[in-house]
């Protein structure tokens, strides 16, 4: 399993929450998903959720003119940002509790007890 | 080199910049604001071992995350899936068009056909220079077969049936239907220009001995020896040594016949000869045995006016 396709399905969330305490542009953003471990994130996904975000209205962001160089865009979240974050990690929350008790071999599982049951009746 | 590096990161945003170029320029701007900025910031954070990818790689990515389709266009427009069951659909509406998808159906093998020539013509036209109607050699009737056979996998979607090569082959299509009249022409031409050419060349064969001098056919030709006497019975060849035909070798006029009485019978041989006559037949009159033998009289009679192919009997006795 790759996990950067597993990426894909929650870097929302994951922008989100790095830019919950503090506003950051791009690369900074990039640099502090890194840092918590998505090390396979790539830029341009992170700039292209960034927008998506943006859309959705679930991000502000504004310019910052930098001295020497090139201006820098910041995102910050706000109040519909905070309330998606949330949602999402109750999902989050559930999704990989789940996942968890699946993967993890020696539990008895509802999925299996049922296929079971089926082979046995159909005798 | 701080320069160089504010470049490179310039150059990367401005070619990412030109692959969003089918999005608004708000979408644009959206998508790449700051680019600049991070990439310089990763220049500066990397330095030498700083390298951003493929632009267009980079240009997807950025797409794809932001929840942008593909790159739109062409593609997108002819992507053969949706295209042709909507068009299927339109004509399964009504009865009279279905009819005529029906028969269109029957004779779509023709048409897999037919796009293979196409396909063959053109790249004949566009490798070989002359176009023929019909392969020449070992290589364009393989070439043939292959586009054939390749044509009718495609047409039976056994063979590249994949989004991307469905997508491809759409407008290929489009591009070998507006061909088909053209080449079929094309075929009509060569059929009519091949047989002109062998109408032409049957006339070629019937002046097979036309001899030309500054542009004028040259009907006859006379030799003469140093003294001003003509010389007959002649053999021409041409360059390679072949011999030409008699036709050509003396003048076909009719000769005179020379007196050759009281000649032997070689002095008369030679005298025959010179006169341009090709052969001669003798007789003996009787028994010469002992005696010379010298030409009595001719048939024909000297100073008689015939052809040099006529054969001159010579009637030879004894000089008595």
């Amino acid at each position: 399993m790759d996990s950067t396709q597993l990426l894909k399905g929650v870097l929302d969330v994951a922008v989100l929450a790095v830019i919950e305490s503090e506003d950051g542009y791009g690369y900074d953003i990039v640099k502090r998903l890194r840092q918590a471990g998505l090390a396979e994130v790539g830029d341009a996904s992170v700039y292209g959720t960034l927008r998506r975000l943006f859309v959705a209205g679930a991000v502000t962001s504004y310019v910052v003119a930098s001295e020497d160089g090139p201006h820098r865009k910041y995102y910050g979240i706000n109040a519909e940002g905070k309330k998606m974050l949330s949602q999402q990690r109750d999902i989050w929350a559930k999704f990989s509790t789940n996942m968890t008790t699946l993967l993890t071999p020696g539990k008895p599982r509802k999925t299996k007890q049922s296929t079971t049951k089926k082979l046995v009746g159909s005798k | 080199m701080n320069a160089d590096l504010d470049t490179r990161g310039k150059e990367f945003a401005a070619a990412v910049r030109s692959e969003l170029s089918d999005l608004s320029k708000t979408e644009i701007q959206e998508l790449t604001d700051g680019l600049e900025a991070d990439l310089d910031d990763r220049l500066a954070e990397e330095g030498s071992a700083f390298d951003p990818g493929s632009p267009v790689d980079y240009a997807a990515e950025l797409r794809a995350a932001a929840g942008f389709s593909e790159k739109a266009g062409l593609r997108k427009f002819f992507t053969g899936i949706g295209f042709t069951p909507r068009l299927v659909a339109w004509f399964r509406k009504r009865k009279s068009t279905s009819v005529i998808l029906d028969f269109g159906i029957s004779i779509q093998p023709f048409w897999w056909v037919l796009r293979a020539y196409v396909a063959f013509w053109l790249i004949s036209s566009l490798v070989g220079g002359d176009i023929y109607a019909w392969p020449r050699d070992v290589v364009s009737y393989l070439t043939l077969i292959v586009l054939v056979v390749l044509s009718i996998q495609l047409g039976r979607k056994i063979w590249l049936v994949g989004k991307f090569w469905q997508a491809v082959l759409v407008p290929l299509n489009i591009f070998a239907i507006a061909l088909s009249p053209m080449v079929l022409g094309s075929i009509a031409n060569n059929i009519a220009y091949a047989e002109s050419l062998e109408s032409y060349s049957e006339v070629l064969s019937n002046q097979v001995d036309g001899l030309r001098y500054f542009g004028e056919e040259v009907t006859g030709i006379k030799a003469f020896n140093a003294n001003g006497v003509e010389v007959y019975n002649l053999n021409f060849t041409d360059q390679s040594g072949s011999e030409l035909p008699g036709q050509l070798s003396v003048n076909a006029g009719p000769i005179e016949v020379p007196d050759l009485t009281g000649m032997s019978l070689n002095e008369a041989n030679r005298n025959l000869d010179q006169a341009g006559f090709f052969g001669a037949d003798v007789i003996w009159l009787d028994d010469t045995t002992g005696a010379v033998a010298v030409v009595v009289r001719t048939e024909p009679q000297a100073g008689a006016l015939i052809s040099p192919k006529t054969v001159v009997t010579i009637f030879v006795g004894s000089d008595s």
